[in-house]
């Protein structure tokens, strides 16, 4: 290759990965694409940083264009967000945006919370709302006040299945006892009530680990028991049911019987979903406790393998697993177990519900005799 | 001959400050000749072969090796703290902001900043040069100017190469060991970089080409003596190009970051 | 100074015995006129006035003065770092006078704006100690390289004029060659043809044939008189040389102490009563000068 050449060769190469590198540079900061302005404003912006990323549901989105100040004291800062054009549809005028701390490196971003409810997009230039960063004292004792609540509950759940069982010796007592219904109904709107309470602060998280996880421990071994109970309920109806001997015709044949029993179906069901809802919010505090553990234990890492403290956590014993470590495990042991039990729980409203179902098509051939 | 500046009545300070003031007016020259006639083209494409073409392999040996071991160090580190996941945006940001330019210009300095000074202190004892003056052919249109354009170009040329070839480096490494996809590495390294990153950071490498070509040229052009003195020349040239390297750098970040404050 | 010797030949009495030079004979060696008296002459093409040129504390020249007229080839002898080189520099403007006048072609070298300089460097050929070839091109780059610069010249009509002057001193096949690999008396040849191309009035050697062989020291010199006969050139030339100084020297400068101690043919200088210039010729050389003059 004569010089002309190779220099050329060298020149044009270099240049050409120069400007491919500026130019994914470009994309990937959609200097390039066509985008979409947001605003969105907050009393407290946590250090967020023009150029800081905005996510949807953890999606890259956008970054942030600009950040005004308020005109006076304890007003709100604006900040300007560009959404890529592809982007853009997702967000709609109930979209939440929020400011969080994203990964190890702590940078601040804008995360835009997803509202499953149908809206208008937000047009550009438009506005949604900005969620407060929380501040972690006040929410911590609201969530653990919520989580004693469900504990209570679901021991109330628990004493009224007991009696069920014992049905006082008759189960055309127990189904025709008022009680239970009005139980059942109180029940459901008790956790209805605790659902709506934690959904105020669902956003709501972290926390002391180590309590959390303990109520949720306790919480869970609660509607554990509360199930077995259920189950065995069920497994009693059923079986007096089917054997189809005494009294039972009459309890299948009386239309009241099964208008309540339907009703009861209806209140669990919607307990069950209430529950399932309170285990979404439990799920999501204790992954908030887990970041925290997590860097509180990459903290205590750094320290462990410090010259300086190595020998304090040698003598301490502390070298092979801190307790942050055991407690984040148990939180996620819990979390485990708090899906398990909502997967029975459902099972069981299935169940119960397809045996309603077909109790329902021998009770219209039963009337029909 | 006894063309020898012989100032014995002064102090190494006041000579020193003398060739600094030396230096100023040779580099003020530059900008003089600059815009005017003769252009050696030609030359210059010759200079751009010698500084680009013929650094090439040592640049991208040095960009390789960077990148690999910058990879396989920080590994360990990162991966104590489980945060083996950001290893491409570090390596990225450190090779594209600093060790990438700062390096690939120290081991030009020694190559191309030796050569110069070699070249043009050689041409000074053997009297080319004063064969070129006395020609009415402009040396230092010729000799400099040719040479600092050739640095200036290559400079931020050859850092790019390096730059590229120790990314594509650490990303073999993240492959052979942590069976990285492709996508996600780039992806990750790209993300944390910038536009000044990479504009300021590797335009700043001209600077530092025109440092090396200028010292270099300078401390060749005004050689005494012979081969001894061609040879010290040479020497000066590295280690001076080298510590005004490390200089211009900080300055040149000290007044990135008061422009481009970062996120 | 003792420049002028109306008594005496300005020939002097060599083997080969060389063209007449354009100074007449029997004409008077000219007087440097005083400083501050503007131009010489025409026919003198370069004079010193009074000339000082010191390096820090070194005071290498102190008063030169001479006056060198057309056509003439003048060597200057002298023992080392006597500021032979000095003196030749400030011909072409390589170094500035501290005090005093140099004129060449009837301008003043000191005065001349750099364009000027420029112009005035093209008329004067400079052949350097080493050549000074350039290392990095071929001997056909380098000449071409000058002749691109200063001629208007077509790529054919500078190859002609190239193969002219490599053939004149014969050296035609060398054309693709670099300067390191061609032998010393090669480069010195290539040297003199690169400094001759674009044809100058004044050529200024510095020293020629050093380290040269006898054969090639005679191929020097007789190239050098070739251009004062042919072309009419007038030279200044240092040399330690005896021999080339013989086969080229019209007139002799010998400088001592930072000023011309003496001034004449060869033959006169040799003789010089002065024990310095005495030591440099010795004295079987003297002798045969005198018994060369003495049978003449």
């Amino acid at each position: 290759m004569n010089r002309s050449a190779r220099v050329g060769a060298l020149l044009i190469a270099g240049l050409a990965i120069f400007l491919v590198a500026v130019f994914i540079l470009a994309n990937s900061k959609s200097l390039l694409s066509k985008t979409r302005t947001i605003n969105t404003e907050f009393y407290n912006i946590s250090g967020l940083l023009i150029g800081s990323n905005v996510q949807y549901q953890g999606y890259n989105v956008g970054r942030v264009e600009r950040i005004t100040l308020p005109r006076r004291p304890g007003g709100k800062i604006q900040v300007e967000m560009k959404i890529d054009e592809g982007a853009a549809h997702l967000i709609r005028v109930n979209t939440r945006a929020q400011i969080q701390t994203d990964g190890l490196v702590g940078n601040q971003i804008v995360t835009l919370v997803a509202n499953p409810v149908q809206a208008l997009q937000v047009p550009e230039n438009g506005r949604i709302e900005g969620v407060e960063p929380f501040s972690l004292s006040a929410v911590t004792d609201r969530a653990l006040e919520s989580a004693d609540r469900l504990d209570a509950i679901t021991e109330t759940v628990g004493l009224i299945v007991q009696d069920v069982r014992n049905g006082e010796g008759s189960l055309g007592r127990v189904l025709y006892d008022p009680a239970l219904y009005n139980s059942l109904n109180r029940t459901t709107a008790t956790t209805e009530q605790l659902v709506s309470t934690l959904n105020q602060q669902a956003v709501v998280l972290s926390a002391t680990a180590q309590r959390v996880a303990a109520t949720a421990d306790a919480a869970t071994q609660n509607l554990d028991r509360t199930i077995q109970n259920l189950n065995t309920t069920v497994g009693t109806v059923n079986d007096k049911l089917n054997s189809r001997t005494g009294t039972v015709g009459r309890f299948l044949n009386d239309d009241a019987v099964y208008v309540q029993l339907l009703s009861t179906a209806d209140s669990l069901r919607g307990l069950s979903t209430s529950v399932r809802a309170v285990a979404r919010n439990a799920e999501e505090l204790s992954a908030w406790s887990a970041l925290g553990a997590f860097r509180f234990a990459e903290v205590m890492e750094a320290a462990k393998h410090n010259f300086l403290f190595k020998s304090y956590f040698e003598r301490r014993g502390y070298q092979e697993q801190a307790p942050f470590e055991i407690r984040e495990r148990a939180i996620r042991a819990s979390q485990e177990e708090i899906e398990r039990r909502q997967r029975e729980l459902l099972d069981y409203e299935q169940r119960l519900r397809a045996r309603a179902a077909a109790q329902g098509t021998t009770l219209d051939s039963l009337g029909g005799n | 001959m006894a063309s020898k500046p012989a100032i014995l009545n002064l102090s190494a300070f006041t000579e020193g400050l003398a060739r600094v003031g030396e230096f100023g007016s040779f580099v003020g020259d530059f900008f003089k000749r600059f815009w005017r006639p003769p252009f050696e083209w030609k030359e210059v494409w010759r200079q751009m072969d010698e500084v680009g073409v013929k650094s090439f392999l040592l640049t991208a040996v040095t960009g390789l090796a960077i990148g690999v071991v910058l990879a396989m160090q920080s590994r360990g580190t990162l991966a104590r703290f489980g945060a083996e996941a950001v290893l491409p945006k570090m390596l990225a940001l450190s090779l594209v902001k600093e060790i990438g330019p700062v390096f690939t210009s120290l081991v030009l300095a020694g190559r191309v900043g030796a050569g110069i000074g070699a070249e043009i202190g050689s041409m000074r004892v053997t009297e080319q040069i004063d064969a070129l003056e006395v020609g009415s052919l402009k040396p230092y249109n010729y000799l400099v100017i040719t040479r600092v354009i050739a640095c200036v170009v290559m400079f931020p040329i050859l850092t790019v190469w390096a730059d590229a070839i120790g990314l594509f480096g650490g990303f073999m490494e993240s492959y052979i060991v942590g069976n990285v996809d492709y996508r996600v590495f780039f992806a990750s390294a790209f993300d944390s970089l910038t536009f000044p990153d990479i504009i300021v950071d590797t335009g700043k490498t001209a600077i530092f080409g025109f440092i090396v070509a200028s010292v270099s040229s300078f401390l060749g052009y005004t050689v005494r003596g012979g081969t001894r003195e061609v040879g010290q020349a040479a020497m000066q040239s590295v280690v001076t190009s080298i510590l005004l390297i490390l200089v211009a750098d900080v300055i040149v970040v000290a007044v990135s970051l008061a422009l481009f404050a970062p996120d | 100074m003792e420049a002028a010797r109306s008594d005496e030949t300005l020939r002097p009495a060599t083997a080969d015995g060389h063209a007449g030079p354009a100074w007449p004979l029997g004409k008077p060696w000219p007087e440097a006129q005083p400083l501050g008296s503007g131009p010489p002459p025409d026919d003198i093409m370069i004079e010193f006035r009074d000339l000082y040129k010191s390096f820090g504390e070194k005071h290498i020249l102190r008063g030169v003065t001479m006056a060198i007229p057309k056509g003439v080839s003048t060597v200057i002898m002298g023992g080392s770092g006597t500021g032979k080189s000095v003196t030749i520099k400030h011909v072409v403007g390589l170094l500035k006078a501290d005090q005093g006048e140099v004129w060449v072609h009837g301008e003043n070298v000191d005065e001349l704006s750099k364009d000027g300089l420029d112009q005035l460097r093209l008329k004067i050929g400079f052949l350097f100690q080493s050549g000074a070839l350039f290392d990095s091109m071929t001997v056909y780059e380098q000449m071409d390289f000058v002749l691109k610069r200063h001629t208007d010249l077509d790529a054919d009509g500078r190859k002609d004029r190239i193969m002219e002057t490599l053939e004149w001193v014969n050296l035609p096949k060398t054309t693709s060659q670099y300067p390191s690999e061609l032998s010393g008396g090669q480069r010195k040849r290539i040297g003199l043809a690169r400094s001759i191309i674009l044809q100058p009035d004044i050529m200024v050697y510095d020293e020629p044939t050093t380290g040269l062989d006898p054969i090639s020291v005679r191929v020097v010199s007789n190239l050098i008189n070739r251009l004062r006969d042919e072309r009419g050139i007038t030279s200044m030339t240092i040399t330690h040389d005896l021999l080339c100084a013989e086969m080229i020297s019209d007139h002799v400068f010998y400088l001592l102490d930072g000023v011309y101690a003496e001034s004449g043919t060869l033959a006169e200088v040799a003789q010089s009563d002065k024990p310095e210039i005495r030591e440099f010729f010795g004295d079987e050389y003297a002798m045969m000068f005198k018994t060369v003059r003495d049978g003449a």
